[in-house]
């Protein structure tokens, strides 16, 4: 027995040696890596970053940092971190940087790529982040879910599966303030309702009324939990000829209206429901006294009209004591003037940011390969690009972090077509850093065979814990409750 | 009769039988089960595998993708699909015999298998459900095999059988569970009482993963709709019959006692009667499932996928059937360069003749649709009806092809990648993905190539939506766009030959 432990002890120094490399000579260039980690910030409760060297070659990765140095060996070009010593890692090293040298042998040499580094904030992330799984549908699906990620570790688990209600299409969860304990989400077709789970309960709401042109669709919850807002929506999808962006989804009316989840009663203001306009995407304030929403002139005939549908970022008041709006709608960005069309408001919590999706045209920005993300500070009300985030692909959803220092977003940069989640720190001067793709274990295998697209991602500040049985149950069986227009 | 030659006796009537049913469902079912193939994908990737095996019943799904991949010729798939089928009839047998059924019931130890051939009749019950079938046979046999242990032994032994049931095939433990109680019932086991254990156990387990959130409700984890496609909202009543028949062909088993105390030419009528009994059924239920257009379906789309457009004419030279046919001949004649001078060789019936329902969502029409169009040249409404397709049928080979060639056409690489990088790991695609590959970021190579080259050049110019208004109106763009596309410009001809229409 000691003979083994013994054994085994050599045999684990042998390793940790056989890791380290005695550096020759410098390169001078970058190492091709993926994901591109180079000068990113990442919060310190963040999994592991394992990336690729893409290129070939036996090559070692050296770490430095306040933890000390550590060098590590590739399996097939996958740099690995363990995830205790990750933990450790990051823990020494809050609010500095570790700096990284990935080293190839070449001709019997070992030599020394250009170091890269990356930051530790100090700040940490909500724990969770939940988004829809789904093919980049153009209207067909098979599987799609609704899952969450643990970002401290790589483990993922659904929080529904269409598979439990005869592969319905499930959409648009929506979290309280990031509470996994109240959120909602839409199920279409089949079992057709809006889940809404209240401190756990589960109920299901029939939110077609005779007075609205749809269900309820885009959400957005109220700090206090007790409304909701939403747009109905009649959205049609097209799909292009010879256009990079394939597909179109326009609507052709649109409202926006808000939901008390305590009477099921939804009330708008004349004002979110132009016959004149299209309002979508509303969004309330963190002190929940404003209700900003996108609205364009209404432009017919559709889809021929559709490139001429520019939305401007609007904001009206909203009493939540009196469940009423105000009377005047203030334009903070205009499309008219400015020619582009705004999607996905969302204000940091803290209120100090707006960051909202800016394309030539539409809604349905996901599908724009011109769109980026712009932010607003809601004091001066200057918009101004996120260059840092934008790439010559789609950015779309995105959604702010409790702590308002994260925002996560959508992109399509990786392929063209699969939208994939990105993490970035934002300063105290409202300028981001470098976004990082959402880790993986093996991050080059995951994201090239993955055939799905991450769609919404929200942070969570904790786990799902209600039962997928649950929903289903609720879906399956019940007949609902419906929602009714709140009489003026 | 002595046991060795009722054993050879018995064992050449199984050959007979196994050998009869690969020649029925050969003349029959052939195209149906060469179907399968494209309506199922098995990917040689572990993440692939491992994530089917974390499912329950997943093994079953496994081993029935696994093999249909393998139906590409046209006698694989009668072969092992009677080969399953008997494999489970001889099981059944073996678990008759424990029970003291004597040669003359041996016919109906096929009444179950039987019945499950008839369920792969219908394109929605999966080839998963006659593999659990096989599986739970087996069980069912080990476990007689073992049934002389003590009374608490067997049903510790059934009990976990249950379990590994549960986990590899699905529901289909439930029917293991049942069919060991009556086993030990018909039997007279000791302890037989204890038994009712195991199809308790199998429910508890199906309650568990519906509470899981592993399978919708109990309908699924309890019976046969676990093998049926999740988006019908009912199953229909043949599929359960596979299972209802073999408690009750295990309960028949008790006819021998009966016969046994006879002479041997009671015993042999009362083989005929149990042969009348399993055949007769099987052949009212087998004709009355039978959907003829389904069957015709599979048969163009296996002929279509193949690129076998002498096969698909020949086949409607002396028999059109619908505008479905109509379609698929018509998409043979313009591949094969002949649309426009063969036309009338054959009957038409207007424009329809060349795309009918071309806004179809029907999983089966967009299959149809997509090859059509893709031969018109209207890459993007082929790129958008496969694609769909596709997820219908959560990967299909021939719709995946064209997803990477129409990627291939508009550049996006990357795409076209990722769809290749699937097809590789598959055994019939790889050699034709690793193809592709020569062509991906080499627009110069690309742009040679007759298909992807003219394809690319097929692209109108415009800002315009695909079917916006027809198909026709497409292909005007497309002919515009493209004078040379030779199918484009037959398909369009024929158009205006069918419409009485020369503008």
């Amino acid at each position: 027995m000691k003979r083994l432990a013994v054994f085994l002890v050599l045999g684990l120094i042998f390793l940790s040696c056989d890791r380290q490399v005695r550096i020759d000579g410098s390169l001078g260039t970058d190492p091709g890596i993926y994901p591109d980690y180079a000068g990113v910030t990442i919060p310190s409760n963040i999994a592991p970053l394992n990336f690729s060297y893409l290129g070939d070659g036996e090559v070692r990765l050296l770490v430095e940092g306040a933890f000390g140095t550590r060098w590590i060996k590739s399996r097939k070009g996958l740099f690995s971190f363990g995830l205790n010593r990750w933990r450790k890692m990051l823990d020494k090293c809050k609010g500095s940087d570790l700096t990284l040298t990935v080293v190839v042998k070449k001709e019997g040499r070992w030599q020394a790529f250009n170091p890269f580094s990356i930051t530790v904030s100090d700040s940490q992330v909500d724990p969770y982040l939940a988004f829809r799984l789904l093919p980049p549908g153009y209207q067909g699906w098979y599987e799609m879910g609704i899952y969450q990620r643990d970002l401290e570790s790589y483990s993922q688990k659904a929080i529904y599966r269409n598979v439990l209600t005869q592969r319905n299409c499930v959409n648009c969860h929506s979290f309280r303030d990031r509470d996994p304990g109240n959120m909602l989400f839409h199920a279409r077709e089949r079992f057709a309702g809006t889940v809404m789970v209240r401190d756990g309960e589960v109920r299901k709401l029939n939110t077609k009324t005779d007075s609205t042109i749809s269900a309820l669709v885009y959400p957005y919850w109220h700090p206090s939990g007790k409304y909701v807002a939403f747009s109905v929506n009649e959205t049609h999808q097209s799909f292009f000829n010879h256009d990079p962006n394939r597909i179109e989804v326009f609507d052709a009316a649109s409202d926006v209206v808000v939901l008390d989840t305590e009477t099921n009663e939804i009330a708008y203001s004349p004002l979110t429901r132009s016959p004149e306009a299209f309002e979508t995407f509303p969004t309330f304030s963190p002190d929940g006294r404003s209700l900003y929403f996108c609205s364009a002139k209404a432009v017919s005939p559709m889809p021929k009209e559709y490139s001429e549908v520019k939305y401007s970022l609007c904001r009206i008041s909203f009493d939540p004591e009196s469940f009423s709006f105000g009377d005047t709608v203030d334009t903070l960005y205009s499309a008219p003037l400015n020619g582009k069309s705004v999607s996905f408001p969302r204000i940091s919590p803290d209120g100090k940011l707006l960051v909202f999706t800016l394309s030539g045209y539409g809604n349905f920005s996901i599908w724009h390969k011109d769109a980026d993300l712009w932010a607003a500070d809601l004091e001066s009300g200057e918009p101004y690009p996120l260059d840092r985030l934008n790439s010559e692909n789609v950015e779309s959803y995105h959604s702010w972090s409790g702590n308002s220092k994260w925002l996560v977003f959508s992109s399509r940069r990786g392929d063209g077509l699969y939208t994939r989640p990105y993490l970035a720190c934002f300063g105290p001067d409202g300028k981001p850093s470098k976004p990082f793709l959402l880790p993986q274990r093996n991050p080059l295998k995951y994201y090239s065979e993955l055939m799905v697209s991450f769609n919404i991602p929200e942070f969570v500040s904790g786990k799902v814990r209600v039962g997928k049985h649950r929903i289903s149950s609720v879906l399956r069986n019940t007949e609902g409750t419906n929602v009714t227009v709140k009489a003026e | 009769m002595d046991r060795k030659r009722i054993s050879i006796g018995l064992g050449a009537a199984w050959l007979v039988c196994v050998a009869a049913l690969a020649f029925f469902l050969y003349y029959g079912q052939k195209y149906l089960l060469c179907f399968r193939e494209q309506q199922q994908m098995f990917f040689f990737d572990w993440r692939y595998v491992s994530g089917l095996l974390a499912e329950p019943g997943g093994f079953s799904v496994l081993c029935a993708r696994f093999l249909t991949q393998f139906f590409r010729p046209l006698w694989v798939g009668p072969v092992v699909t009677s080969l399953l089928a008997g494999g489970s009839a001889w099981f059944i047998w073996k678990s008759m015999e424990r029970t003291g059924a004597g040669w003359e019931v041996f016919p109906l130890s096929f009444l179950a298998p039987a019945f499950g051939i008839v369920s792969l009749l219908d394109v929605q019950y999966f080839y998963q459900g006659l593999v659990a079938l096989f599986l739970a046979s087996a069980a069912l046999s080990f476990y007689n095999r073992c049934a002389c242990r003590k009374g608490s032994a067997r049903v510790g032994l059934g009990s976990v059988l249950v379990l590994a049931l549960f986990l590899l095939a699905g529901p289909v433990a439930l029917l293991f569970g049942v069919s060991a109680l009556v086993c030990d019932l018909v039997a007279m086991r000791r302890r037989r009482g204890g038994s009712v254990l195991m199809p308790v156990l199998a429910v508890s387990i199906g309650w568990l993963s519906v509470l899981c959130g592993s399978v919708p409700t109990m309908r699924y984890s309890c019976t046969p709709a676990f093998y049926y496609e999740l988006m019908s909202p009912g199953i229909p009543f043949i599929h359960n019959l596979s299972w209802i028949l073999l408690p009750v062909s295990l309960v028949a088993g008790l006819l021998s006692k009966v016969a046994g105390k006879r002479g041997t030419f009671f015993k042999v009528l009362t083989c005929a009667f149990a042969l009348i009994l399993v055949v007769i059924p099987f052949r009212i239920s087998y004709f009355r499932t039978l959907n003829r257009d389904l069957m015709r379906f599979c048969r163009m789309e296996v002929l279509a996928s193949r690129q076998d457009w002498n096969g698909i004419i020949r086949i409607c030279s002396h028999d059109v059937r619908s505008l479905d046919d109509l379609n698929y001949l018509n998409l043979a004649l313009a591949e094969k360069g002949i649309l426009q001078d063969d036309l009338f060789k054959y009957p038409q019936a207007g424009p329809e003749s060349l795309i009918v329902d071309e806004k179809s969502e029907s999983a089966i029409d967009m299959l149809r649709l997509s090859h059509i169009l893709f031969s018109m040249g209207n890459m993007a409404a082929a790129q958008s009806m496969a694609f769909n397709a596709n997820q219908a049928f959560a990967n299909n080979p021939s719709m995946l092809k064209i997803l990477v060639q129409v990627d291939l056409m508009r550049g996006t690489y990357d795409v076209a990648r990722k769809n290749i990088g699937l097809l590789k790991k598959s055994l019939n695609y790889r050699s034709w993905a690793r193809d592709q590959e020569r062509f991906l970021d080499n627009d110069a190579l690309l742009e040679k190539d007759p298909v992807l080259g003219n394809g690319r050049r097929d692209f109108p110019e415009d800002g315009d939506f695909v079917l916006r208004s027809s198909a026709f109106d497409d292909l005007r763009r497309i002919v515009k766009v493209n004078p040379d596309d030779l199918k484009a410009r037959q398909y369009a001809l024929a158009y205006m030959m069918l419409s009485g229409n020369s503008d």
